[in-house]
């Protein structure tokens, strides 16, 4: 029973708070500790800090015991500086006993007692600060660490359709799932994690998760696996979830999947949480998962990502990711040049540009690589180039631009390209590329720098390590290629 | 919308363009699979370098390129040399069921290819991860296919290795007249200066162990820590020190047996395998629970209990819940103690070891006699002793039998009064 009263308090808080943790400020706190009733019920502000969150969730929904547990751990913290504040907090704000004893009690007056409490109070209040200061430097970065590598410079396009789709997963209704489809490179990925990051301080969420599903593998042959089996599978997508998700409230213990279904769903039940599954490929890939979601959903609900669209599940609310519009597709051509140095395409009009926005739509990833062909051709060039293409099919234009790109680099560009799809999504060092193509180190590094400027190569990591990889959708292009030259090699011969 | 003609067009322009490069057309799949081999080579001389184990970066390349290579015979040499170096780094690093189906894909793929020494290693390989997992039966499997095999092809280290792994597995299980008949095979397929010889020094060791002969465990013991310590094998050596630790808390030298086992579980640490680190933790708790502290024993299981879910097989957990569950009954805490016998219980009935499960059960009985509730340490018992026969051959079944009957009885005495003659208990 106090369980379930707890859980209705929990949501019932939910609503009357901001949405977002603020910092939390200690005049406010200070509020709540001036008008410290043991017998009243807790003071929803308390409710607001996710530090208490935490405790209440310990406490099995107990918010007395929770309250007296925070109010107990500020306590213990501001005695490391005034332990006589400590002690006057103690018995004035969690024990039964009368002023006038207390007082007598800790040697002091009562005026002196009173006083105490008055300049205690504000410390009081900073330190509860502090510890949910703490606690929520602690959540940003173990949620932070959940979500891929930020590889995009900016997320550009309109805030209003993220600002729509980030208050349809916070409303506490229905739909539960919500897919971001579009086609490759149109930035479902961007988007979700950008949606993820922003909800990472949010109150509505007890915490967030992701899992990326591994793209079809390619065997030495060259030929996609090309098998109708989901690529996350159910058991995956479980240990996946259960190793971000329990390992931190039940660290004990080998479970079965059925054991961290179980213990899955009982979480995600009880306390909100957005979870982000991105790249489910196919069609399959979603089927494969969604009696598991389902079960797991709501309040908790999941942001998948996919090229497809299943409408064939009624309760799965299909979110289209739109095109960037032209300002927003201009200022990502700058964007690109800016940080590729290409002082032309910056300096270009609107006017001039808008034609590859013609062509192309207002797709990233075709941006992105047709900004770095800019630094090679002339616009005119490119512009007669794609307008032969420009009434194919968006995929038949990556195609097309691919290959276009391919013809730019010439045989040892071409020949690191080619060695890219044996590198991890996570990412191959320099080394990795040097042992596998076997270039003088000039050589190499002038590919590899040829190829990131035609952004056909991403790169990862800091400062000190970087690691290169490749898009999906360049992984792909390469597959398909190997694919087509020992197509055509078996047709010639 | 696209037209006829506008479709052709755009064909023509990509078939061009890959025709164009496609002067290397027939060259490219060659070049591909010319980068997939110096990947391997590469792979396997960073894998063969990395000490104590590879870099998470290192094991998910590896994996990745493997799901190239395990569908290119031709690079199979390539392949091979990755997998074995990579297979006892995967285990020590904790991967488990995410490593498992490359191992399995392996030996399918060097049983394709006739490479059937190699399909030994694998299985032998995929012995170790089952035992590590509590799946005994599998475990048990791999391992008797991977004897066979050394047998065929005459690799008689490696059969050694594989009737060790074995016999180890036995031992677990209990089976402890099957697993000394397994070593002394090994011992007979290795010649006198094998180190190969420390497993089966090790395995006799922990027989010995079983049967409570604490000084024939110490010497064993010792022999095989000197020859891992000639090798220097620092894994095997924290084993080693572990298990002597084990035997000299048997002769009751506790300060010498705190001190291996902190020896052991540095060493663990710094090897970065967690779980032996683990196992380590938990005789750590044992051996203060011995010692009569209690309270330190469960905070040693509580360090014990912190490595990943993933790499906490069953076994291990059960272990685990019932000695937290004994600290728990030396300090009257009644409830917690019944929950944790009842955990272990269910675990050790879970992996099929039945003589734990009863000794289990056993300490169930007297939580409940402690706790004053006789009738149903009565009930726990009886039933206990139904099952007892079934244990004959386990090397505690004597201790088993004793205690059993004297809880038994003293739970009838309690229940009824010092003057009743408690009922014979139940026999099969």
């Amino acid at each position: 029973m106090v369980l379930r009263g707890a859980q209705l308090c929990y949501t019932e808080h939910m609503h009357t708070h901001p949405p977002n943790y603020a910092e939390p400020q200690s005049a406010r706190l200070l509020e709540v500790l001036l008008s410290w009733d043991k017998r009243a019920p807790i003071d929803e502000r308390f409710y607001s800090l996710r530090y208490f969150q935490g405790i209440l969730a310990e406490k099995s929904g107990d918010a007395p015991l929770a309250a007296r547990e925070l109010l107990q751990r500020a306590i213990a913290l501001l005695r490391q500086d005034k332990a006589e504040y400590a002690d006057v907090l103690l018995a004035y704000l969690l024990s039964d006993e009368k002023v006038e004893l207390a007082a007598n009690r800790l040697n002091m007056g009562q005026a002196t007692f009173h006083r105490k409490r008055k300049d205690a109070l504000p410390k009081l209040a900073e330190k509860l600060e502090q510890l949910e200061r703490i606690c929520l430097a602690d959540h940003r970065q173990r949620m932070t660490q959940r979500l891929p590598v930020q590889t995009y410079l900016a997320r550009l396009g309109e805030q209003t359709e993220i600002a729509s789709l980030c208050q349809l997963l916070r409303a506490r209704t229905a739909p539960w799932l919500v897919a971001i489809t579009g086609i490759g490179g149109i930035g479902k990925t961007t988007l979700a994690d950008v949606i993820a990051r922003q909800m990472i301080d949010d109150a509505n969420w007890a915490a967030i998760g992701w899992l990326t599903a591994p793209q079809s593998i390619l065997n030495a042959g060259g030929a996609l696996a090309t098998d109708a089996r989901p690529t996350l599978t159910d058991s995956a997508l479980i240990d996946g979830l259960a190793s971000q998700l329990l390992d931190e409230t039940s660290p004990n213990g080998r479970r079965t999947s059925a054991e961290s279904l179980a213990l899955l769903e009982s979480l995600l039940k009880r306390q909100p949480h957005l979870i982000v599954i991105d790249n489910l490929e196919s069609e399959a890939d979603l089927k494969a998962l969604l009696p598991t979601l389902r079960r797991l959903a709501n309040p908790s609900k999941f942001l998948i990502t996919s090229r497809s669209s299943f409408f064939a599940a009624p309760d799965l609310y299909h979110w289209v990711a739109p095109q960037l519009d032209v300002p927003n597709a201009l200022a990502l051509l700058r964007l690109e040049a800016q940080v590729r140095n290409i002082p032309e395409v910056l300096a270009a009009s609107d006017v001039e540009l808008l034609p590859i926005y013609d062509t192309v739509g207002g797709n990233p990833l075709a941006l992105k690589l047709v900004s770095g062909q800019l630094r090679i051709y002339s616009l005119p060039t490119i512009l007669e180039d794609l307008h032969k293409a420009r009434t194919s099919h968006i995929e038949e234009l990556y195609a097309h631009i691919y290959s276009r790109a391919w013809n730019l680099l010439g045989g040892r560009a071409q020949s690191v390209l080619l060695a890219m799809p044996l590198v991890s999504e996570q990412g191959g060092t320099i080394e990795l590329l040097q042992a596998m193509c076997q270039l003088p180190d000039i050589d190499l590094n002038k590919s590899l720098e040829l190829l990131i400027s035609l952004n056909l190569v991403e790169v990862r990591g800091g400062l000190q390590r970087r690691n290169y990889t490749i898009h999906s959708l360049t992984r792909t292009f390469l597959h398909e290629q190997v694919i087509r030259w020992q197509q055509v090699t078996e047709i010639t011969t | 919308m696209a037209t006829s003609d506008g479709n052709n067009n755009i064909n023509n322009a990509v078939n061009s363009v890959v025709n164009n490069g496609g002067n290397n057309d027939g060259n490219n799949k060659g070049q591909f699979r010319t980068y997939l081999e110096r990947n391997l080579r590469y792979l396997t001389q960073l894998v063969a370098h990395a000490e104590p184990i590879p870099s998470p970066e290192i094991r998910s390349q590896a994996l990745h390129t493997l799901s190239y290579a395990l569908g290119a015979p031709e690079s199979w040499h390539f392949t091979r040399d990755l997998l074995l170096q990579l297979a006892p780094k995967m285990e020590q690093a904790g991967h488990r069921y995410d490593w498992l189906p490359y191992l399995q894909h392996a030996t399918a793929f060097s049983q394709q290819l006739g490479d059937w020494a190699s399909t030994a290693e694998f299985t032998l390989q995929q012995g170790i991860l089952h035992r590590l997992l509590s799946e005994f039966d599998l475990a048990q499997s791999s391992l008797h296919h991977s004897i066979a095999l050394c047998q065929q092809q005459q690799i008689d280290r490696n059969q050694a290795r594989a009737l060790n792994e074995l016999a180890w597995v036995e031992y677990l299980q209990s089976q402890t007249a099957s697993a000394s008949d397994h070593v002394q095979q090994a011992l007979a397929l290795l010649p006198a200066d094998d180190p190969e010889r420390a497993m089966c020094y090790r395995v006799q060791g922990m027989i010995a162990i079983a049967h409570e002969r604490w000084s024939e465990a110490e010497t064993l013991h010792r022999q095989a820590l000197a020859l891992f310590e000639g090798e220097g094998d620092q894994r095997k050596m924290a084993w080693s020190l572990q298990n002597l630790a084990y035997a000299l808390r048997g002769q009751q030298r506790f300060e010498e047996t705190i001190g291996y086992y902190e020896q052991a579980a540095e060493l663990l640490q710094q090897m970065g395998d967690l779980y032996h680190w683990s196992v380590v933790q938990m005789n750590l708790g044992i051996s203060f629970n011995q010692f009569g502290k209690p309270e330190i024993a469960l905070n040693h299981y509580t360090t014990a209990s912190s490595i990943p879910y993933n790499i906490m097989d069953a076994f291990h957990q059960a272990r685990l819940s019932l000695n937290i569950a004994v600290s728990l009954l030396a300090l009257a805490h009644f409830p917690n103690a019944e929950s944790k016998f009842q955990e272990a219980i269910q675990l050790y009935s879970q992996i099929g070891s039945k003589a734990w499960r009863l000794n289990a059960m056993d300490g169930l009985a007297m939580t409940y006699i402690g706790w004053q509730k006789f009738d149903q340490a009565i009930q726990i018992l009886q039933q206990a002793l139904v099952e007892l026969p079934a244990v004959l051959d386990a090397p505690n079944y004597p201790y088993l039998f004793r205690s059993l009957h004297q809880h038994w009885e003293e739970a009838h005495k309690k229940l009824h009064g010092n003057s009743h003659r408690p009922c014979e208990p139940p026999r099969d």
